[in-house]
């Protein structure tokens, strides 16, 4: 799996260091678990479980695929800075690269993969949904 | 195809004819497949009389775009309204711009022929216009009317009537077209030999309401109208119809309907364009009597109704009614009151799965059909709930907010939209197991609505799925079935 998660978040490149610190530490897998799952469940649940016209609006939709990918941010960032961090911490070193600033861009990749999975799967299971099978259209 | 040929006559024909139009468009159950008005009023251009033919005339748009096929369920608009007759309307010759005096030639009578008509007709009566009817007066009609035997639309009448059709003949007891057409109508039928069909028409199932005193017109000494002549003239009639027509059984079914202990006090008007009385339940009673009569089958003797209600109250509502009354009125006048909520007060249904599924874009909500179907005949249908609302005895089943114009005209009001569901008086609405509230709710029930509203012209589909939706909501929300 950590081979799996690995060539989605390096597939536009590797960030120097960093990538090869998520790597070893395994830190893609837990992260990319969230970032596959946190989506289908959540947008599962509001088009089969909620599957409310009340909250069928386009904007209601979207606001919601933020919030999944805002999520998915926050935990991007915090499971790579901490990982990394502790792993250099126990070693008594520190990393040759500036970490919060590769954290940070690593979980905007990881929002933007998240992103594009919930729209996916949005477009792939609303058909199924009665109140909500046009949205976001 | 079994059809009724309805006769309606005089202001209170048409109002009755109106009602029956309101009751069929919202889908309750008539054993006819067809109604074939046809109004029989001197005063052509009579406000009541115009009014329901545009109503008559709208309906007939709409079904035209239906399809009433065995698979589908939809009731709305089932019954077929046939336009015979231009506007539904049999035109009585020489009445326009002439006065009786002149429709009689009573100034070329002789001397002796005169003084009999002065005799039977007052000086008031021969100086009358019969333009805006016979004002009360059914001496006069009695003399009028007898032409209509003669008309080119009664003889088609007669031509197209089959062994499978009825005839009901709607007249009102205390007025001047009513109740002197009706009798006169009804030896015409009966005894005419001169007409295709004859044998058909003159053995033919026929029944008849007959409307006593329902409302009051204010005094007014200028005018020919006195309502505190009603009563007398209602029992002199009375007695003629059992000499005439109930002891020797030339009527199959005569119903009955009236109230003098609350009625309403009209503006007097004689006729013209201004003679528009807002609905009333008695109107609506005796627009049942015809969904009564086209269940029944030809009696062997004279059978007669009478109308009631539950108690003696001024507001009446569903539970009021009588038991079969209330049965056969309350489901369709609730789906079609929530159908008429709706398109009036739910927005953003473009973006609905139900409406994008089945194509029904802007182009189709702006078409003529829609536009038709909203302003001329849901529109209107409030309207009329809101003027039985209003009349002293009033019939107000549901809760909606109406109020009047600077020319004391009803004026429909927008509902509250937190507060759909409360609209039947009586009934508390469930709560359901859902997210979704009011118009969120309606939304959610048509788009859980498939039937066979996926099928046909987009007309067919929009309207078999309000229907069906309706029907869904006023059971699960309103306990009616």
């Amino acid at each position: 799996m950590n081979d799996f998660f690995a060539n989605w978040y390096e597939l536009f490149g590797l960030i120097n260091g960093f990538s090869d610190d998520m790597y070893n530490q395994e830190l893609y897998v837990p992260i990319g678990f969230c970032m596959v799952l946190i989506p289908i469940i959540a947008l599962t649940l509001y088009y089969y479980v909620i599957n409310s016209v009340r909250l069928s609006k386009w904007w209601q939709w979207l606001l919601l695929v933020v919030i999944i990918c805002a999520v998915n941010f926050a935990i991007a960032y915090g499971v790579s800075y901490r990982g990394i961090l502790e792993e250099y911490l126990a070693s008594d070193t520190l990393p040759e690269y500036a970490l919060a600033i590769d954290c940070l861009t690593f979980a905007c990749i990881n929002t933007s993969w998240c992103f594009v999975i919930s729209f996916v799967w949005s477009l792939i299971i609303k058909w199924g949904s009665s109140h909500c099978r046009r949205t976001p259209f | 195809m079994s059809k009724i040929y309805v006769f309606g006559i005089g202001g209170t024909g048409s109002r009755v004819l109106r009602s029956l139009t309101m009751l069929l468009a919202a889908g309750v159950e008539c054993k006819a497949d067809t109604i074939v008005p046809i109004v029989i009023d001197s005063d052509s251009a009579g406000g009541d009389v115009e009014r329901t033919a545009t109503l008559m005339r709208h309906y007939g748009e709409i079904r035209r775009k239906l399809d009433f096929g065995k698979h589908l369920e939809n009731q709305f608009f089932r019954t077929e309204i046939r336009e015979i007759t231009s506007n539904y309307h049999l035109p009585l010759s020489n009445v326009e711009d002439c006065l009786f005096e002149d429709y009689i030639e009573y100034p070329s009578m002789k001397r002796e022929n005169q003084a009999l008509v002065n005799v039977l007709f007052s000086q008031q009566n021969l100086h009358a216009d019969m333009q805006v009817g016979f004002k009360g007066n059914p001496n006069i009609g009695s003399v009028v009317l007898n032409q209509f035997e003669d008309s080119e639309i009664f003889q088609n009448f007669a031509n197209e009537f089959t062994a499978d059709d009825k005839i009901f003949i709607i007249s009102s007891i205390f007025g001047g077209t009513g109740a002197s057409g009706f009798p006169l109508l009804l030896k015409t039928l009966r005894e005419n030999r001169d007409i295709p069909n004859q044998n058909l028409v003159n053995n033919a199932h026929i029944g008849a309401v007959t409307v006593l005193p329902y409302f009051k017109v204010r005094q007014d000494d200028s005018s020919a109208i006195d309502s505190a002549t009603f009563v007398s003239k209602a029992k002199s009639a009375l007695a003629y119809y059992y000499r005439s027509i109930s002891q020797n059984h030339t009527i199959d079914n005569l119903y009955y309907i009236g109230d003098d202990t609350r009625s309403t006090t009209y503006k007097n008007c004689e006729g013209g364009i201004n003679q528009k009385n807002n609905a009333h339940f008695v109107e609506m009673a005796a627009a049942l009597s015809i969904i009564d009569f086209a269940n029944t089958e030809k009696p062997m003797e004279t059978r007669h109704k009478e109308f009631g209600i539950e108690k003696d109250v001024n507001e009446i509502i569903f539970d009021i009614l009588g038991p079969r009354t209330n049965s056969q009125v309350r489901r369709g006048m609730t789906q079609f009151m929530l159908f008429a909520k709706y398109m009036d007060e739910a927005g953003d249904y473009l973006r609905q799965p139900w409406s994008k599924d089945r194509q029904l874009d802007s182009t189709f909500f702006n078409s003529d059909f829609i536009r038709n179907l909203k302003r001329n005949i849901l529109d209107q249908y409030r309207h009329w709930l809101a003027e039985m609302d209003a009349q002293d005895r009033k019939f107000t089943p549901f809760t909606f907010p109406y109020s009047y114009d600077r020319n004391d005209e009803i004026v429909v009001e927008r509902g509250r939209t937190d507060r759909v569901f409360d609209l039947v008086k009586g009934v508390k609405p469930r709560k359901l197991f859902t997210t979704d509230s009011n118009y969120y709710l309606f939304d959610n029930r048509l788009n859980g609505t498939r039937g066979n509203s996926r099928s046909g012209s987009k007309e067919q589909q929009f309207m078999e799925l309000f229907y069906l939706a309706t029907k869904r909501l006023a059971n699960e929300k309103l306990n009616i079935n």
